[in-house]
């Protein structure tokens, strides 16, 4: 048993290193109550700043524990990601490599007659799609619509992780639910993108075997909470989540779509509902077959950039409340847009159901508008109409990066409340409208790309012995993007000290035992291993010249 | 973690000497000594004063006899002994201070029946009223005769309020530390206090054995930096002997503190005792055991009042209850009841 400020996060929280997000989080909340300032039984405990340590701690471990991509990252840190990878490469190596190859084989097949019945299945498709659209209005109020789909924010981890998990026990299976992007974009090159798309997920096949780094690390990790969740036991919304991604090419360009769907989407109920909204764009696509070519390509860069990028996506956090105002605005815009759009709001359940949508494709107008202001709310309304067949290329990119992302979907600062929105937009983007959402994706995917520039160097390569002097430290904030000042503040370490330890001014440093605090203090801020780094740090330090002297 | 800092100077003669009487020696000796049974010692403490340990001994002692056992109840709050008083004895002819002073050879011979078969008591001393202040002498007498005795199969020492050296010595020769706590600041503090100050007594008495008085001297007596919790302080030790480390650790594990929470008036009272638990156990890696709450429940007050323990007034009352309750979880920590354990 240690003091708690050498405990490790799951220690911490009191939590096996196998436990799932919803178990973190109570705990946490456990705990945060247990430790509140007017907390009866921690009074006269400790230190009031030590209680305050704590809470920090537990608020730390808890982000770092429920952020997919960084429990990784811990979990490595701490040693411990060589069991669970371990189990997981377990499992999802035991998957893969039996069936992997055959599911591959399977689902090319498939796509392959999916694609000779492309033509024909768009029809039914449609059909489908509208029917079920008519089920889902007459359950669903107009406006209400796209964010009830889209369930409740709490579920939403578990989708996520259903996802992931997903996308770990069958990823050969799966492989295919990532391909309808490229497909969708001409529906011309989709024999080239279903291939492009099949190296992809292949990668992804494999990369829970291999340790990797940046665009392994979201997929490596997923198995483990893939594994837990599994006790959570609420598969059938995780499929729904999961199936709105997929069940939109469904419909939209059946070629691509027929694949995924059957495989993935076809079965849960709730699947349903989310798939009467995926239908949603293609509505007003049969009057607009023709994709405006310039959306188009745009969206193909969309989905390359998309494609190119499953590393980004794993840094998708940031952008994914962007796409969050969307639901928030639709209020304002929707009436205009049903307006332009001649789909008049009546309360016939198809109507209301299609003013729903244009509703829901107005809302990205608002959404857009922070990011390319050019675009005015008619505007759109009018591009709307005649680009809807690019709408749903542009559209893809957006549902499909947050497939990609989902494991980053959970943000350092605010797992919780990031996700929900995550998963909402993911329902929402079948919705959106095609020129917002190109923006919108464009945007999104250069905020993506910028974060992931800056975020990469956050596995700061650090061989297994290195020595952690202060050059190494000062890589290794800069790498988190953290100012001197920042990390003073965080860690409550002044910023003097931290300039004399990243100096390696070990004169002007304060004597071993104050050292060892700050080091570990600071190596916990950083996601080192504060024993590993003060335990360097200090031998570097014990070596300083005599005239030092302490 | 300034509540560490014990500034009160020990006698130098007595960590050592006191090594001789350590409370793990004198039961490790006990089930294999002539005791027929297992015997056990309850110790109720709780540093604040007011706090219904008296009451909380009465009871269980009453409790554990109505339930066979042999109990004696010893009143070792020796400047404001009433445990007499709870238990609706009058005056007692015989106290513990005829035993320490008057050249009593033996305790049965200042034991009192409390009218509760099975139950009987040693008064604290009420007429010297330096009783308090007992001599180190004394006090090793007492603990030895006390760590010996075969009489009872459960002996309950009822301690006084604080934090003093004779309190703390009764609590650790305990097989089980009852710790009673009011879900109120003030108790609560006082509780954390009293657990702390035990523990680093323990480690005085234990210290000549494993060498590391320089380290729990320094743990008291610095404040940053230093030794803040038993953990840090096998880990010193670990460092010198690793084999001495590990039996120390075992003997710190050993010694377990067992909250009682008094006068629970809500259901968020009673979870108090476990959130102690746990915060014990993050800050400083020592196990406590949440023995459960007694809820607040006039009937106890009641019962003082009319001078008998409220398990015999009121036997149906929540906290008579919660009392058999507490009783109940003492006996099965104990594992096989005595009972079975007769020949």
């Amino acid at each position: 048993m240690k003091p708690f400020a050498q405990q490790t996060y799951y220690e911490l929280l009191e939590v096996p290193p196998t436990a799932s997000d919803a178990e973190i989080l109570a705990a946490h909340q456990r705990l945060m109550e247990l430790y509140s300032p007017d907390s009866i039984a921690v009074y006269a405990l400790g230190d009031p700043d030590q209680v305050d340590a704590l809470r920090e701690r537990m608020n730390e471990a808890m982000e770092m524990l429920t952020d997919a991509d960084l429990r990784v990252e811990y979990d490595r840190s701490i040693g411990l990601s060589t069991e669970r990878l371990a189990k997981a490469a377990v499992t999802a190596e035991a998957a893969d490599k039996v069936e992997s190859a055959a599911r591959v084989a399977e689902a090319l097949a498939t796509a392959a007659a999916a694609l000779a019945k492309a033509a024909g299945a768009v029809d039914a498709e449609r059909l489908e799609a509208e029917s079920r659209l008519k089920a889902a209005a007459s359950v669903n109020d107009s406006e209400g619509e796209a964010p009830r789909e889209s369930g409740t924010p709490g579920k939403s981890e578990e989708r996520m992780r259903g996802e992931e998990s997903k996308r770990q026990e069958s990823s050969g299976m799966d492989a295919p639910s990532v391909p309808p992007e490229p497909v969708r974009v001409g529906g011309v090159a989709v024999v080239e993108a279903f291939r492009a798309s099949f190296t992809r997920s292949l990668s992804f096949v494999y990369v829970p075997t291999s340790p990797l780094r940046g665009q392994g690390r979201g997929v490596v990790e997923a198995p483990a909470p893939a594994v837990e969740s599994e006790a959570s036991g609420t598969s059938a919304p995780e499929q729904a989540i999961a199936s709105p991604a997929e069940a939109a090419p469904a419909t939209v360009n059946a070629a691509a779509a027929t694949v995924p769907e059957p495989v993935s989407a076809g079965d849960s109920t709730p699947a349903q509902d989310v798939a009467a909204q995926a239908p949603a764009p293609s509505n007003p696509e049969p009057t607009e077959a023709t994709p405006s070519p310039q959306a188009s390509v745009e969206a193909a860069e969309a989905s390359e950039s998309a494609e190119a990028a499953p590393a980004p996506a794993v840094e998708a956090v940031t952008e994914t409340p962007a796409p969050q105002p969307v639901s928030e605005a639709s209020a304002v815009t929707a009436p205009a847009e049903s307006g332009a759009v001649a789909t008049s709001p009546e309360p016939t359940p198809e109507a209301s159901a299609t003013a729903a949508v244009t509703t829901t494709q107005g809302e990205s107008d608002p959404n857009l508008a922070p990011v390319a202001p050019a675009l005015d709310a008619s505007t759109t309304a009018l591009a709307r109409t005649p680009a809807t067949g690019a709408s749903r290329a542009a559209v893809r990119p957006l549902t499909s990066r947050p497939i990609d992302s989902r494991p980053a979907a959970n943000s350092p600062t605010g797992p919780r409340a990031v996700k929900g929105p995550t998963v909402r937009k993911l329902g929402d983007a079948q919705v959106l409208a095609q020129d917002s959402a190109i923006a919108t994706a464009e945007s999104a995917l250069a905020q993506v790309a910028a974060k992931v520039r800056e975020a990469r160097p956050r596995g700061v390569d650090i061989p297994s012995d290195a020595e952690f002097n202060g050059e190494l430290l000062r890589r290794v904030r800069e790498a988190r993007g953290m100012s001197i000042q920042q990390l003073a503040d965080r860690t409550r370490i002044s910023v003097r000290h931290l300039e004399n330890v990243e100096a390696d001014r070990y004169t002007a440093l304060p004597t071993t035992v104050y050292l060892r605090g700050i080091l570990m203090n600071l190596a916990r801020e950083l996601g080192l291993d504060p024993l590993r780094v003060s335990k360097s740090y200090l031998a570097l330090f014990s070596e300083k010249p005599a005239k030092s002297g302490r | 973690m300034r509540a560490f800092v014990k500034p009160a100077p020990l006698p130098p003669s007595a960590p050592a000497s006191l090594a001789g009487t350590s409370p793990r020696q004198g039961n490790d000796v006990s089930p294999s000594g002539p005791a027929p049974r297992s015997r056990r010692i309850i110790a109720v403490g709780g540093g604040k004063g007011g706090i219904g340990k008296s009451m909380v001994s009465a009871n269980l002692g009453v409790a554990l006899a109505q339930a066979g056992h042999k109990v004696l109840l010893v009143d070792a709050d020796l400047g404001g002994a009433n445990l007499h008083t709870c238990l609706g004895v009058g005056p007692p002819e015989s106290t513990l201070s005829d035993f320490l002073r008057r050249g009593k050879a033996s305790l049965e011979e200042v034991m009192v029946s409390t009218g509760v078969p099975g139950l009987s008591l040693i008064a604290g001393a009420q007429d010297s009223l330096d009783a308090a202040n007992l001599k180190y002498a004394q006090k090793q007498k007492l603990l030895r005769t006390l760590l010996s005795q075969t009489t009872a199969d459960y002996l309950i020492l009822d301690l006084g309020a604080g934090t003093s050296f004779n309190t703390l010595d009764f609590f650790l020769i305990a097989d089980h530390g009852l710790l009673v706590v009011l879900p109120e600041p003030t108790s609560v503090e006082n509780a954390y206090r009293f657990v702390k100050a035990a523990f680093f007594r323990m480690l005085q008495q234990t210290e000549a054995r494993y060498g590391i008085q320089d380290l729990v001297e320094g743990a008291l007596s610095t404040r940053e930096g230093g030794l803040r919790t038993l953990h840090d302080v096998v880990a010193q030790v670990r460092r010198k002997a690793p084999s001495d480390a590990e039996r120390l650790e075992r003997e710190l594990a050993a010694f377990r503190v067992r909250l009682v929470v008094n006068q629970a008036r809500t259901d968020a009272d009673e979870k108090v005792g476990a959130a102690m638990v746990s915060a014990w156990k993050k800050f400083f890696g020592i196990d406590m055991d949440d023995l459960g709450a007694l809820r607040y429940d006039d009937e106890a007050w009641r019962a003082v009042r009319k001078r008998k323990p409220v398990l015999l007034e009121r036997p149906d009352s929540l906290v008579s209850q919660g009392l058999q309750r507490i009783a109940a979880r003492l006996v099965s920590l104990d594992g096989p009841s005595p009972e079975s354990a007769i020949p």
